[in-house]
């Protein structure tokens, strides 16, 4: 017989206030596997902490946002978000799935290109372009999204000088009842700038306005925003179509579907409080559909869905290096796992599960990172049981944004791995190394000599 | 005066010569002309074949017949006939020639009358109105004492050598003279007992025109030859017997008739060609008895009845068996044949109005025609359809509600323009796994198409019709939503087609005009299929500019200017017409070339062309034979070319020609694709490739390669590159 466990006496203080209504919350059922591969196996093979993808469920995700909105509307495009992720193995399993790339810097539109993207499928967003960029994307037939007017006008200039015909929407920004308004990006609707830089484009012999483009806000958890943004944009392509003769060809509603993932000083889970993305579909679907269109005249409605489509693909896997007592007595566990690799912590309360079977005795603690810096928390407080130096642990639903706005900072950045649908297991990413960085570093030659014998 | 001689160009020369090729179910100058050739050996009965066939053209053309039936020398072959017969019987004079006159005029009549008597049922009358012609004059003819009966026929040689002197004769004496088999010597006889000569020479001609028309009627006739040949060795009656006046002509005349003519030449025809020879070998016997007691000869008649006969008898079988009729004439077994192989698989879609799947996205279909559980008896030709995700679940986890059901209220659209006829509204949706049998059909929409053709949708969700009864709808527009009202245990979309407008009629079996199926992650496009169980199925997106650009309206002129192997540039014109059949087709004056097309909004595509061979409207017939109307750069779409329209009198067409009825083993493919378009929605500019694939058996070789660019709106430049040819060609204008 194995020997037990030994399971620490613990001291817990009985609360007698009122009874949680919705009872106990069995949330540390441990994942012991991603996919078929055991987590310790993983760890054991490509190391710790370690970034797992699981392609099944990006298809998966892809597929079904997919059906949800082409059985209610009958043009609909993806684009991936590239910021969201853009590591190449994860952007062309978007585009083998059909989704356009969705790019908002010069440096993710030439990863597209590398990715095989035709030119004419990606969409440029963002207030940074450079004439470079424009000049790269005008020539390939790429959709500009025009953010703000010394854009318009350098492309106004730049199609002029080059004799370049390109096709450009513009990105609007308007009032849909939701906080806070994002009208930062692109022209405000409400006081007039959108249908100034539109009079502009129309004005110019270059440029070809061929869609609409609004994104709204970020993890929006109201799907009536969607209405509301969806109407604007529609009256203002038939404002177009009446006052210039010109069709609008797209609306691209963006994004800002939210993942479920719980969402700090929110207090239910994420799976009951954000809307599905059916009802999502529904709000932007029935906008479009109503407002009456000309059957042969519906815009094409395209999306740039990012989060909801790759959060809960993504998994972190870290190990414990100790646990200790804090001075309030409450119980602290020191992870691999750094808020450097895990940014979004910062806003998410992330679900954590240990990988292994555990002590049926639960306690509230405190997830630190080993950052050597105070803020370097990942769970403030969180429900488990008590995990001891070496035990292993899963991060849930960390897909979009850690693998492209993580730091290099004090250690390396973990490898990736892609888990294909046969299980099989890829490194997608490398693991940094002492020469990774060192390749970037150059030494001015006084300080060649480090001084010290 | 310019009238006169039009008149006689358009309508009378070709009536005239095609009275000739007609005796042959042709419509061959070449042939008429070497036919007309040979019927001057016997040079009396040449020319008063001639002149009857003239008058009979031109009698029918004052009096105002139907000009196609008289070009195609279907009224007047029956009058050279008789006008052959009476020259090689009687001998010139006064007389002689007012009773050609009169049989000329006499078989006319017949053969209209025939012609409304036997054409209401479909019928040809064939030979008929000659052999009657010939027996009204034959019969009282003794008793016209200054016409003389003709000794000519007895002094041939005398005849032959007034037309052509001495070499004439020898040649003729040599070929008459050749060590041939009995057998063949017979059928070279038989066949130029048609124009009422009895010699190899012009036996042997008449052979060797008919192999350069037509190596199918060629074979029909030594089919028929021999078929009668083993059944008179058979029965045991003499060889000679057959080759009596035209005897053997029936059997040689059946053959083709039946063989290659009046149906699509196929094993079966040649096996019913083979049947009927013996069958009409009775004919004949018993009809010599019978028309001996009145003194007269049967010439063709035995052949022309058993034919007419058959063919009626073939016309009213109430399925189409494996011996096809020849729907469409083109007076070639060879363009018949090539035609409906090519015409059965491509205009399938002639048929049916086009029907759409009515609804977005794709979605699967759980129960298809015949199925197992609820579409039985009148009602099996129905499909339900309902959406899964990738591992197949119709609804997701849980709970088992209607609104975790993934087709549960998702649009349902009119799969046609049409007209709501009927809704039935307010019936409540089941919970899961309850049906309701009393309202059997639940939220219900009907919608006509045409007459007879009516479209329903059920189990939807109770109002959700965003469409009332009398409202017009068009083909794609949201009608209503998906539900589970009904006896339906589950939310689906049923959806049938029948030809009324009650609910819950007798089901139609048709099928939908395009759509695409997916295996794996491989898309095809089925274009006139129904689908089956289990089937994923999206709609057919159509692009617009695509859509534009091949929209031909009539009246519509396209300029082009082209070269031909990088020699000058040329300049085309082609104007959109349309027929009185409303078929449409693209013509060009200047070589008189006609491209009949369809457009079907999903489809653009070539069904017919008639006309030069050279000219550039040929060359874009064949780049754009058929082209998918939306931007799928995956998808391939693949057709045949008829045979005869690509390969011409050429030496392997030939050999397939014989072959043909049994295999084709020659193939001439095309295969059309986007091979790049400047995006993928709403595209600018659309490039289309197009690959003319040649194949021998299994072997295959390009013969030839296009390009179609399309840009704003038009067809802006075609190309396309064989081994022969370069066309290069862009368009200048469109008016």
């Amino acid at each position: 017989m194995e020997k037990l466990k030994y399971e620490r006496p613990v001291i817990r203080k009985m609360n007698t206030g009122l009874m949680n209504k919705f009872g106990s919350r069995i949330e540390n059922e441990p994942v012991t596997q991603i996919d078929g591969i055991p987590v310790s196996s993983l760890i054991k093979k490509f190391g710790s902490p370690l970034f797992v993808i699981s392609e099944k469920q990006l298809r998966s995700n892809i597929q079904n946002a997919s059906r949800i909105f082409k059985t209610r509307y009958p043009k609909v495009q993806f684009a991936w978000s590239y910021k969201t992720n853009y590591l190449n193995a994860i952007c062309r399993i978007f585009h083998q799935e059909g989704s356009w790339a969705e790019v908002v810097s010069g440096f993710e539109y030439q990863k597209a290109l590398e990715n095989n993207v035709p030119g004419n499928k990606i969409i440029f967003n963002g207030p940074d372009k450079s004439e470079d960029d424009l000049l790269i994307a005008s020539r390939n037939n790429s959709l500009i999204h025009i953010d703000h007017l010394d854009e318009l006008l350098t492309l106004i200039d730049l199609s002029d000088k080059h004799k370049l015909r390109p096709r450009v929407a513009v990105r609007i920004n308007m009032d849909t009842g939701i906080y806070p308004k994002w009208d930062r990006f692109g022209f405000n609707l409400e006081n007039g700038q959108a249908s100034n830089a539109i009079a502009r484009i129309m004005n110019d012999k270059n440029l070809q306005l061929v869609g609409l483009h609004c994104h709204i806000g970020t993890f929006i958890l109201t799907p009536s925003a969607y209405s509301v943004a969806a109407t604007k944009l529609c009256e203002l392509a038939r404002d177009v179509k009446v006052k210039y003769g010109r069709s609008i060809e797209y609306l691209d509603l963006g994004g800002g579907f939210p993942s479920t993932n719980k969402l700090k000083g929110i207090y239910m889970p994420g799976s009951d409080t954000v809307p599905s993305m059916d009802q999502f579909a529904d709000a932007i679907t029935n906008t479009l559909l109503g407002f009456g269109f000309r059957q042969d005249e519906l815009p094409l409605l395209v999306l740039e869905t990012g989060r909801a489509l790759i959060d809960d693909a993504g998994f972190l896997l870290g190990t414990v290096l100790t646990n200790k007592r804090l001075s309030d007595g409450r119980r602290a566990i020191i992870l691999d796992i750094g808020v450097n690799i895990l940014f979004t912590s910062l806003w998410y309360d992330h679900k954590i599960s240990p990988a292994q079977d555990s002590v049926q005795i639960t306690e509230d603690m405190v997830l630190y990172g080993p950052l050597c810096m105070n803020i370097d928390m990942i769970r403030e407080s969180v429900n488990m049981p008590v995990m001891e130096k070496g035990d292993q642990l899963v991060v849930h639903k960390v897909g979009a944004y850690n693998m492209t706005q993580w730091m290099q900072f004090i250690t390396y950045r973990p490898n990736v791995v892609l888990i294909d649908t046969e299980s099989n297991s890829h490194i997608i990413r490398k693991a940094e190394n002492l020469n990774t960085l060192h390749s970037m570093e150059q030494l001015p030659e006084h300080l060649k000599n480090s001084g010290l014998k | 005066m310019h009238s006169i001689v039009n008149r006689i160009k358009e309508t009378i020369l070709p009536a005239t010569l095609n009275s000739y090729s007609v005796v042959f179910f042709f419509n061959n100058r070449l042939f008429a002309l070497i036919l007309l050739g040979v019927t001057f050996l016997n040079f009396v009965a040449g020319l008063s074949g001639f002149i009857a066939a003239l008058t009979a053209v031109i009698l029918a053309d004052r009096m105002g017949f139907n000009r196609t039936l008289l070009k195609q020398g279907v009224f007047s072959f029956n009058a050279l006939l008789a006008g052959i017969g009476l020259g090689t019987f009687y001998e010139p004079g006064l007389v002689f020639v007012v009773l050609l006159l009169m049989a000329a005029l006499l078989s006319l009549i017949i053969s209209v009358v025939l012609s409304g008597f036997l054409g209401k049922y479909g019928l040809p009358f064939l030979s008929i109105p000659f052999v009657i012609t010939l027996w009204i004059i034959m019969l009282p003819s003794a008793q016209f004492s200054n016409l003389g009966l003709t000794q000519r026929n007895v002094f041939w040689i005398n005849e032959m050598y007034a037309i052509g002197g001495n070499p004439l004769l020898d040649l003729f004496q040599i070929i008459d003279n050749l060590p041939l088999n009995k057998v063949v010597i017979v059928y070279l006889r038989s066949l130029s007992s048609i124009i009422f000569q009895d010699n190899l020479f012009s036996g042997i001609i008449i052979a060797l025109a008919i192999f350069i028309t037509s190596r199918i009627t060629f074979l029909l006739t030594i089919l028929g030859f021999v078929s009668a040949y083993l059944f008179a060795l058979f029965i045991g009656t003499d060889m000679a017997s057959f080759s009596f006046y035209n005897i053997g002509a029936n059997y040689i005349l059946i053959a083709v008739a039946i063989g290659g003519f009046f149906t699509i030449p196929s094993v079966y025809s040649y096996l019913w060609a083979f049947l009927l020879v013996p069958v009409l070998s009775l004919l004949i016997l018993f009809m010599r008895s019978l028309s001996g007691l009145a003194d007269l000869p049967m010439f063709s008649l035995p052949f022309s009845l058993l034919t007419i006969s058959f063919v009626y008898f073939l016309g009213l079988r109430i399925k189409s068996g494996k011996i096809k009729i020849t729907p469409i004439q083109h007076f070639s077994p060879e363009i018949n044949l090539y035609t409906f192989e090519n015409e059965t698989d491509r205009l399938t879609g002639n048929r049916f109005f086009p029907l759409h799947l009515p609804f977005w996205g794709e979605w699967i279909i759980n129960q298809g025609y015949d199925g197992k559980i609820t579409h039985l008896g009148e009602w099996q030709s129905a499909l339900d359809m309902i959406l899964v995700d990738e591992m197949k679940n119709v609804h997701s986890s849980t709970p088992f509600q209607n609104e975790n059901f993934y087709c549960y209220n998702k649009p349902v659209i009119a799969p046609a323009d049409g007209i709501v006829v009927d809704i039935a509204d307010n019936i409540e949706d089941n919970e899961p796994g309850n049906v309701n049998t009393k309202q059997n059909w639940g939220n219900s929409i009907i919608i006509r198409h045409m007459d007879g053709l009516y479209t329903q949708m059920s189990h939807l969700r109770a109002g959700s019709f965003r469409k009332s009864k009398g409202d017009y709808v068009s083909a794609g527009e949201l009608v209503a939503l998906c539900g589970n009202s009904g006896r339906s245990p589950e939310p689906h979309l049923h959806f049938q087609v029948q030809a009324t407008p009650l609910l819950g009629s007798k089901t139609l079996a048709y099928p939908f005009s395009y759509y695409l199926l997916r295996t794996g992650d491989k898309y095809e496009l089925k274009s006139y299929s129904i689908p089956a169980e289990g089937d994923m199925i999206t709609n057919v997106t159509t692009d617009p500019l695509l859509l534009s650009a091949f929209n031909f309206q009539p009246g519509m002129i396209m300029k082009f200017i082209y070269s031909v192997n990088d020699a000058e540039k040329k300049a085309a014109k082609w104007e959109v017409f349309t027929d009185a059949y409303n078929n449409k087709y693209l013509f060009c004056e200047e070589s008189r070339s006609y491209a009949y097309f369809v457009n079907d909004g999903t489809m653009f595509y070539f069904t017919a062309f008639y006309g030069d061979r050279k000219s550039l409207l040929f060359y874009f017939y064949l780049t754009a034979y058929k082209v998918l109307l939306g931007n799928y750069p995956d998808i391939e779409i693949n057709d045949f070319f008829p045979l005869h329209i690509i390969k011409r009198n050429s030496i392997s067409l030939w050999l397939h020609d014989l072959a043909a009825p049994f295999h084709q083993y020659l193939k001439v493919h095309y295969t059309n694709r986007i091979k790049w378009s400047d995006l993928s929605s709403n595209p600018a500019c659309v490039h289309l490739v197009t690959k003319i694939d040649r194949s021998v058996f299994r072997s295959v070789q390009t013969e030839g390669t296009g390009k179609v660019i399309v840009e704003n709106n038009r067809i802006r430049e075609f190309t396309l590159e064989t081994s022969e040819i370069r066309i290069c060609s862009e368009n200048s204008a469109i008016l």
